[in-house]
Parts: C-alpha cells; sequence; structure tokens
C-alpha cells in the first residue's frame, strides 16, 4: 500500500505542472483566465498534454490517469490508492459534490432495471453498497420479495469495508441476499459464465483500464437476456450548462475535497477522469462492439447529461 | 374508471340501433361478418412451437456467426412480445404478460426492461402486427366495390382483429389514452385511416386528402369504442353503429354543401341589393 502511495505522489510530482494548479507566475495571457476559472486552462492544457508528453516508457503502452498519461500496468494501482484514500468520506463526499443528486440518478437507475423477484444482481464497482442496498429494497418494497440476491463486487477492501458496516445494521446482514467480493472487473474468474440476471457498474467503469475487457466479462457472466446496465459521468452538450459545469467541476470539487476530505489530488482525479471518459454514442458503440443488444440509442442522459445511464442486453 | 365509460356507452346507441336503416342487407352482413370476427388468438400460438434460446444455443454455439447472431438478436424483442400475446387474456396489457412470456422463451424476467413503456410496448406490437396483417387479409376482397363499400368492409376486417382481445381492449384504450402515449396512439389512428383508404384506391393529391382521412379517425376510433361494449351475436350492434357513422359523414358534406350555396346566394343578393342603390362593385 505504501508503495502504491509512493507511485502516485512520485508521478503527481513528475506531471505536477501539467494537472495540479501551479504557483508558478503566471504569464499574463493565462492570469486573465486564472482570475475568472481554472477551467478553461486546465481543458486546455489536457489537448496540448496529449501529444505534447514524451511517453515514460518506450515499450509500455500508456493509458490516461485523469489528463496525465501513465504506463498501463501502473493505473490499477494508482485508482485503487485514490479510492483508498476516499473510502471513508465517499458518501458524504458524493453528497456534498452532488447536492444529493446522485440519490436520485441512483434511485432512478434501480426503478429502470426494474428488477423481478428472485432476480441474481452481480454489482461491480459497488462497494459502498449504494446501488446493492437500493436493489434489495426495491424488490423488497414492490414486490415483497426477499429472494433478490446481489453480489457487491469491487477491487478495494477499503471501500468493501465500508460496504459490509452498512449492510450490518440492515435486515439483510448475514442472510443469502446480499454477499461481498473483492476483484478486478477485468476478469471475473470466480463467477462462472451465463449466471447472472443482471450487471450493474455505477460511477466505476472510467476507472478501469481495460474498459472493453470489463465489458466483455460482463457478457460473459450474464444469462442470454440478461441486463447488463451501467451508470457514469458522460458529456453535456448544452454549451452553456457545459461551460458552468466545467467550472464547477475544476474549481469547486477539488477545492471541496480539500475542505471536506483533506484530499485535493484524488477529487482532481475524479474530475479530470469523467473527462477522459468516452461520451455517450461512443460509450453505446463500445457495448454493442462487446456483443450486447442495445434499444433505441442505448443510453439516457440524466442532468443535462452530467451522468448517463447505458444498457445492453445478451441475445 | 372504465365501468364509468362503459355504462355511459351502453344507453347511448343502442335505442336508435333499430329505428335506423342500415346500408348493406342484413344477410350480406351476416356472412360477412362470421367470416371476419372469427379471428381467434391461435395466430400466436405459433410462438410455441419455437425453441427456447438456451437449448438452441446448446445445439448449434459454434456454428453460428457474429451476423446470425445480430439478426437473431433484433428479432427477439418482437418474438417476447408475440408470445406476450397469449398472455394478454389473462394478464392484460402489463409487464406481468411480458415477463410471462420472456420465462417461457427461456430469459430471465429482468429482459421486460427492454420495453420500458410496459403495457404500452405490447399494445404498438399488437397494432403494428394489425396494420402488418391489413392488406394480406383483404387481398381480392375488395373487387368490384365502390369506394365507400371498400372503406366499409377495410374498418369491418380491421375492427375484426380486435375481436378477439376485446375483453381486454377496454384496458388497451384505457393505457393508449394516457398522456405519455397518445402520440403512439394518434399515430397507429392515422396509419389505419391512411391504409384502408390506400387499399380503397384513393390515391388523391389535394386537401381532400387530409379530410377523407381525418374523418376515417374518427369514425373508426368512434366505432371501435362503441365495439367494446357490444355484446351481440357477431358484432352486429357495432356494423350497425359504423353504418350511422358513415351515414352521419355523408349528411355532414352533404350539409357543408348546401350551408356554402346558401352563403353563396346570400352574398350574391347583398351584392344585387348593394349595386341597385348605386354602389359600383
Amino acid at each position: 500500500m505504501s508503495a502504491a502511495r509512493f507511485t502516485l505522489h512520485r508521478l503527481a510530482a513528475r506531471n505536477s505542472q501539467s494537472f495540479v494548479r501551479s504557483t508558478q507566475v503566471p504569464t499574463p495571457a493565462r492570469s486573465a483566465v486564472a482570475c475568472f476559472s481554472t477551467a478553461t486552462k486546465t481543458l486546455h492544457q489536457q489537448s496540448n498534454n496529449a501529444t505534447a508528453r514524451p511517453s515514460t516508457s518506450t515499450n509500455d503502452p500508456e493509458t490516461h490517469f485523469g489528463f496525465k498519461n501513465v504506463p498501463e500496468h501502473m493505473k490499477e494501482a494508482m485508482v485503487r490508492q485514490v479510492f483508498a484514500n476516499v473510502a471513508t468520506k465517499y458518501d458524504i463526499m458524493n453528497d456534498v459534490m452532488s447536492g444529493g443528486i446522485h440519490r436520485l440518478w441512483k434511485d432512478h437507475f434501480i426503478r429502470t432495471l426494474a428488477p423481478t423477484p428472485g432476480t441474481k444482481l452481480l454489482d461491480v464497482a459497488g462497494g459502498t453498497g449504494d446501488i446493492a442496498m437500493r436493489f434489495l429494497d426495491y424488490c423488497k418494497d414492490t414486490h415483497g420479495d426477499n429472494s433478490a440476491q446481489v453480489t457487491v463486487f469491487d477491487i478495494n477492501p477499503n471501500m468493501l469495508e465500508v460496504g459490509k458496516e452498512r449492510f450490518s445494521k440492515t435486515q439483510y446482514h448475514s442472510t443469502s441476499q446480499v454477499s461481498f467480493m473483492e476483484g478486478n472487473a477485468e476478469n471475473l474468474e470466480h463467477i462462472p459464465d451465463n449466471t447472472m440476471d443482471a450487471y450493474t457498474i455505477a460511477f466505476g467503469i472510467r476507472n478501469c483500464t481495460h474498459v472493453d475487457r470489463v465489458l466483455k466479462e460482463a457478457h460473459r457472466v450474464l444469462k442470454p437476456g440478461g441486463r447488463f446496465m451501467c451508470l457514469e459521468f458522460s458529456k453535456v452538450e448544452n454549451p452553456v450548462i457545459s461551460k458552468a459545469y466545467d467550472i464547477f467541476s475544476f474549481d469547486v470539487i477539488p477545492a471541496m475535497g480539500q475542505m471536506v476530505a483533506n484530499d485535493r489530488d484524488s477529487y482532481q482525479y475524479l474530475v479530470e477522469s469523467i473527462r477522459k471518459f468516452p461520451p455517450q454514442k461512443e460509450f453505446a458503440t463500445m457495448i454493442k462492439q462487446a456483443g450486447f443488444t442495445v434499444m433505441g440509442q442505448g443510453y439516457e442522459d440524466l442532468t443535462f447529461g452530467v451522468a448517463a445511464i447505458h444498457s445492453g442486453w445478451k441475445l | 374508471m372504465a365501468s364509468i365509460a362503459r355504462s355511459t356507452l351502453l344507453r347511448l346507441p343502442k335505442a336508435a340501433l333499430v329505428t335506423l336503416p342500415i346500408a348493406t342487407s342484413r344477410v350480406a352482413v351476416g356472412v360477412f361478418a362470421a367470416r371476419h370476427f372469427s379471428h381467434s388468438p391461435a395466430r400466436y400460438t405459433s410462438a410455441r412451437e419455437q425453441p427456447s434460446p438456451s437449448a438452441a444455443s446448446k445445439d448449434g454455439a459454434a456454428d453460428t456467426t457474429a451476423a446470425d447472431r445480430a439478426a437473431k438478436a433484433a428479432k427477439t424483442p418482437d418474438m417476447i412480445l408475440k408470445k406476450a400475446m397469449t398472455y394478454v387474456p389473462e394478464h392484460g396489457w402489463t409487464v406481468q404478460s411480458i415477463t410471462k412470456a420472456a420465462e417461457d422463451l427461456g430469459y430471465p424476467s429482468i429482459i421486460h426492461g427492454m420495453f420500458p413503456n410496459g403495457g404500452a410496448d405490447l399494445i404498438d406490437y399488437f397494432l403494428r402486427d394489425c396494420l402488418k396483417r391489413l392488406p394480406e387479409e383483404l387481398e381480392g376482397r375488395m373487387e368490384g366495390l365502390k369506394t365507400h363499400e371498400k372503406v366499409r368492409i377495410g374498418v369491418l376486417t380491421r375492427l375484426g382483429m380486435v375481436a378477439p382481445h376485446i375483453q381486454r381492449w377496454p384496458e388497451a384504450l384505457a393505457i393508449m389514452g394516457q398522456p405519455a402515449n397518445v402520440p403512439m396512439s394518434l399515430d397507429h389512428l392515422a396509419k389505419i385511416a391512411d391504409e384502408i383508404w390506400y387499399l380503397a384506391g384513393d390515391r388523391s393529391a389535394d386537401m381532400n386528402w387530409y379530410s377523407k382521412r381525418a374523418m376515417l379517425m374518427g369514425i373508426y376510433s368512434s366505432t371501435e369504442v362503441y365495439m367494446t361494449t357490444d355484446k351481440t351475436q357477431n358484432f352486429q350492434a357495432t356494423q350497425a353503429f359504423l353504418d350511422r357513422r358513415f351515414e352521419d359523414a355523408a349528411t355532414v358534406g352533404k350539409a357543408t354543401n348546401d350551408l356554402m350555396q346558401i352563403a353563396e346566394f346570400g352574398a350574391k343578393s347583398v351584392m344585387g341589393i348593394l349595386s341597385s342603390k348605386g354602389f359600383r362593385l
């Protein structure tokens, strides 16, 4: 764990000029923008960054980690570190950052899934149990059903601990309805083929190194007719709202991360990773390429596209 | 709500039924009705014979190409809805009918999310299917008839497709009347009117095109509502109701013409009076 933390900080230091707000004397052109907002600057640097940066290693393929490029094999450890840092404050920070709207998104997400009695759900990247809890509550409240099952799957033991703690205070505690599993979404080796009715991943898939492998695994474990559903931050198309959203993301959220969770860099990563994730249509295409069938355009925008629900069926 | 609608409707046209003459002879109507209202839900039962997807994939998983899979996947939603039609008498136009059908076909019931509008999607499928079947049903039936007779047969044939589900049709009408589903319902109604006029040989390309279709939409929808309360043999009361609506339409058309003539006469008279008083027009 300390090695991973060291790696993160080393990389952060190396790339600090490109993704952390600079304390050096700004050039006149930059200061004009900076006095109003750093959002434009940060986004502008992102495009320069992608082409200008020499690769850190010649033979290892690179991937993005926020606006930085890192060797592929390192991303997993770095993401792990981010979530280890934020785990205990994760839910409170979600409330603070979204003004509680993430709760509405998640409620809508489960209502859209509309689980039927006895549904077996695999909730990937579901560490703190937000989706799993809503799923079981929906089954109980709508159908009076207590045969639905959910497996909470997460790469991060810290996040899973928060989830276990939370379920220990509910009626689902130590029943067969909920179980926890630690592992990588790109390799669900302990879950056999064609066993799940539904697969959900909420605000998790953008942190995975190989999104295509995650989708392939989701397709493998689902039964024929099973549903893949993803809730993820997406692209705001409306230019006016998009501008306000950028300012909020790059100026407000890291500052709030600093205040509430005392961790600016992790939240800086979170907002950057949102911008690096493919927009709605592109992600829908990836879902189709993984073998899923989509209905209509394949996604639904939430709050002007700040988040989107993607759906696919294995047929 | 449905029961209120039913009771008010029952009171409306039945009394008038006996007194009004019917354009076509009773015998012809009887024969026709026997032929057209005899659709049974049997056409949907053929879905039972289709193998479940899990069984199929075990047999021939290797030889299915990606294109085959895609083609099969594209057909799946309609296959589920077709199967779901067999559950409509029992469960109505509901998500439950869809989940039952999905389970029969070997899919987990969660697949019902493919149809986010639930019952409305099932109704939509049924209406699409009816529209597709209408030309087949009318094949060779319209030859040698006058236009208004062709339209009448078209409407009766289309109503005949609803007959097997008449017990559940008031529910369908209620679902179609919900604000979110109104665009879908109107679209289907317009398509029904257009299809019948087209099959009756209408090729007009003027304002008539619109007025004819608007008139038929009104007639068709009111007759369909009437039909949900009709308990007579072979829906004879419905046919009489339909004929009265056609007569009304003709009367309205005639009245409009008369009114135009009166207006024209009045205008000419005024002009005549004015010119006799020395006005130059």
